[in-house]
């Protein structure tokens, strides 16, 4: 009997065109919609290193080749200052320069020709010249300025230093020199570290939630006093937990096929890099698919409210739920945490955004259980709550 | 003596300070198509949820086929089938398999079940529909997958709620002929309905009930001796003096004569000859007259006399 309400609920649930577009052609047309609104938004973040000459103090032939110059006062500056370069030269995503070193006529030949945006002169204080004709590299010019200004600060910083704790001056040197390096961040797990991908993390844990559809339905034909499906359920041999199991089970089965589509999707037509931890992607999903269908259980047991009424309160709670973990704005998540941290705690869009979150960059999967624990309790406390409800088994009223 | 298919016993059901059911007695026969009647909100439909275990109720007891019925009643379940006034079908499963999943709740074997379905299916002679959704189907056909649904276990005892609410003339001539045929090959029939007339051709026993009580039962013959009403005559007539009115209100039998727009109606309380009775008065006092009618009582008239005249919710 089982399985006879298992095999014709799933059935209803893969030719019901709403549950199919909701959970399935809906999700996937925001995924690829997102995929090339963030494409256009990489492209137009990308940033190619700037063309830049330096001339250097000691205008010569060892300069323009880049060897190290002779010892002098200023050595220790000098060294930073081209260390300085070095570093912002250094191939990768975060090269600031295109730099060569070379000598000032050859340098100007260059700006002439405009395959340099400036020349950087290794005075006292270091020099910038630009070439007034390139006002299409307004943005680089700003850049290359910036950098001569912010260096001709630390510069001055030095010069008082020097003058007044000449001892301290290596320590300050060394110090200001480490401000040009970047903080590279680590994935523990290959995951991509893209602040775009928590907004598929996001859309994954909305299509989790909109699992409450199945357990709405399932609800909903299990109890007499909500339909006369229920009523003809309630009146068969079969007793109604029975029933409503078999339909939570197809609920799950098909949502949960639902979000493997769509994660499918995401991995290999959009080519999203969750990394390598794809076994407990899908486990979160799956737990996902839970806690959605366990919502849906409840509010659909809850009272003799409206099927339609019902519906558009859980999905007010999905979408609720999905802009507080940050599917519209990015960092919505963080401003919670800062205001109304619990939230986070008990915001089951947000858990799951979390773990996936987790899985990305902790080495440890210790957060990751903690969410997936909470989700657990959180769909056991509807699940207990919805079948106390469906078991009931006379009405005061139908 | 044979058990009864349904006893009720001093049924009481509130809902808050509303009695729903008030004492209310009723014994169905094993074999019988009993009819349910009764005004809008008489407590038709929450006798029926009683029984079917499916409402609370505050007192008295309830017995299918001579077991207590209880939500867990499973055996007692098997033998029950529920055609709802509501269809109550899955859109998304075609007819065959609406049919298919409601029957597979009461039978397992699956060769039976197969079997059952397609004597359903032949039964209510959706065989052309068979992979028609029910949204495809039109108002009499998604009536008559309704009843499949709730008979294609072949079930003892059929509960039909109103089965043929808003079904055009040829499908509710189907819908009963095939009520009739259900009981022929074993199944007692509870039918509710406000068609009297349905009730009138299908019914074997009738009772009418009005404000959660038992008001009147028996055969429609019985119903119709319980109302003073007993021989309507209608005669087309130009015109007649009030003294003859007067003296016809005064022949035997009958209690009341109304004139109106050249019709002639004499209501009589019983007696034999009436008509010939009134005839001949009027060729006594060579008063010509047109058509003549004589009618016995409906269900109609003993509902309306019964239950009264005042409108409902």
């Amino acid at each position: 009997m089982f399985i006879h309400s298992f095999r014709y609920s799933l059935l209803q649930f893969f030719r019901n065109k709403t549950q199919v577009f909701w959970n399935l052609f809906f999700p996937i047309a925001l995924a690829t919609m997102f995929h090339f609104a963030f494409a256009g938004l990489s492209a137009d973040e990308k940033f190619d290193p700037i063309p830049t000459a330096v001339v250097l103090k000691h205008d010569s032939a060892a300069s323009a080749s880049h060897e190290s110059p002779p010892e002098s006062d200023y050595s220790l500056y000098q060294n930073s200052f081209r260390e300085t370069i070095d570093a912002l030269n250094e191939p990768g995503d975060d090269r600031l320069f295109d730099a060569v070193y070379t000598t000032e006529e050859e340098a100007l030949s260059l700006l002439e020709k405009k395959e340099i945006i400036g020349i950087l002169y290794e005075d006292d204080p270091v020099r910038l010249s630009i070439s007034a004709e390139m006002t299409n590299m307004k943005l680089e010019q700003s850049i290359l300025n910036t950098f001569v200004e912010e260096y001709c600060m630390y510069f001055e910083t030095i010069a008082d230093i020097a003058s007044d704790n000449p001892e301290r001056l290596p320590a300050v040197i060394e110090s200001l020199s480490k401000d040009v390096g970047y903080i590279r961040e680590t994935s523990y797990s290959d995951g991509s570290m893209d602040e775009m991908l928590t907004y598929f993390f996001n859309l994954i844990a909305m299509t989790c939630l909109y699992a409450f559809m199945g357990g709405l339905q399932a609800a909903l034909q299990s109890q007499a006093n909500l339909s006369a499906l229920g009523t003809r359920k309630g009146i068969s041999p079969v007793p109604k937990l029975l029933s409503a199991c078999g339909s939570l089970l197809s609920a799950l089965v098909f949502h949960f096929s639902a979000l493997c589509l769509l994660l499918l999707y995401l991995i290999f037509a959009l080519k999203i890099n969750f990394g390598s931890e794809g076994g407990f992607i899908f486990f979160t999903a799956l737990i996902g698919c839970i806690a959605g269908i366990s919502f849906g259980f409840f509010i659909g047991s809850l009272g003799k409210m409206n099927e339609n009424i019902k519906y558009s309160l859980l999905m007010a709670f999905s979408m609720f739920c999905s802009f507080f973990s940050g599917l519209m704005v990015g960092n919505m998540r963080i401003l919670v945490d800062q205001v109304c941290p619990w939230f986070n705690h008990i915001n089951p869009a947000a858990l799951i955004t979390d773990s996936f979150y987790a899985l990305s960059i902790c080495q440890s999967h210790t957060r990751y259980f903690e969410n997936i624990l909470v989700l657990f309790i959180l769909s056991a406390l509807c699940c207990f709550g919805g079948v106390m409800m469906v078991r009931r088994k006379k009405y005061d009223a139908l | 003596m044979n058990i009864p298919a349904v006893k009720v016993e001093n049924l009481v059901k509130r809902y808050r300070e509303l009695v729903a059911l008030d004492h209310f007695n009723l014994q169905i026969e094993d074999g019988e198509i009993f009819g349910l009647l009764g005004p809008n909100g008489s407590g038709k439909t929450t006798t029926i949820n009683c029984i079917l275990s499916l409402l609370t109720y505050d007192k008295g007891s309830i017995e299918v086929f001579g077991k207590e019925m209880h939500p867990d009643s499973y055996d007692l379940k098997r033998q029950i089938g529920v055609v709802l006034q509501n269809v109550a079908v899955f859109d998304e499963l075609t007819v065959c398999e609406n049919i298919d999943y409601f029957c597979g709740l009461y039978i397992r074997d699956k060769a039976k079940r197969k079997q059952y379905v397609n004597e359903a299916i032949d039964f209510v002679e959706l065989g052309d529909f068979r992979k028609f959704y029910p949204k495809k189907l039109s108002g009499g056909l998604l009536r008559r997958l309704n009843i499949a649904c709730g008979i294609a276990h072949k079930p003892k005892l059929i509960f039909l709620d109103e089965p043929t609410v808003a079904v055009d003339p040829q499908s509710r001539n189907k819908i009963l002929e095939g009520i009739q045929e259900l009981n022929r090959q074993g199944a007692t029939i509870i039918y509710t309905s406000h068609y009297m007339e349905e009730v009138e051709q299908l019914c074997t026993r009738i009772a009418i009930m009005d404000k959660g009580k038992n008001l009147a039962i028996g055969t429609k013959e019985e119903l119709k001796q319980l109302i003073k009403k007993k021989e309507i005559v209608s005669i087309e007539i130009l015109s007649i003096p009030e003294e003859d009115l007067t003296a016809i209100r005064e022949l035997p039998h009958v209690y009341e004569v109304r004139f109106q727009n050249h019709q002639l109606q004499v209501l009589l309380n019983g007696g034999k000859h009436n008509l010939i009775r009134i005839l001949n008065y009027l060729q006594s006092k060579e008063l010509s007259f047109g058509r003549v009618y004589s009618e016995m009582p409906t269900l109609n008239d003993v509902f309306l006399e019964i239950t009264g005249k005042e409108l409902r919710d």
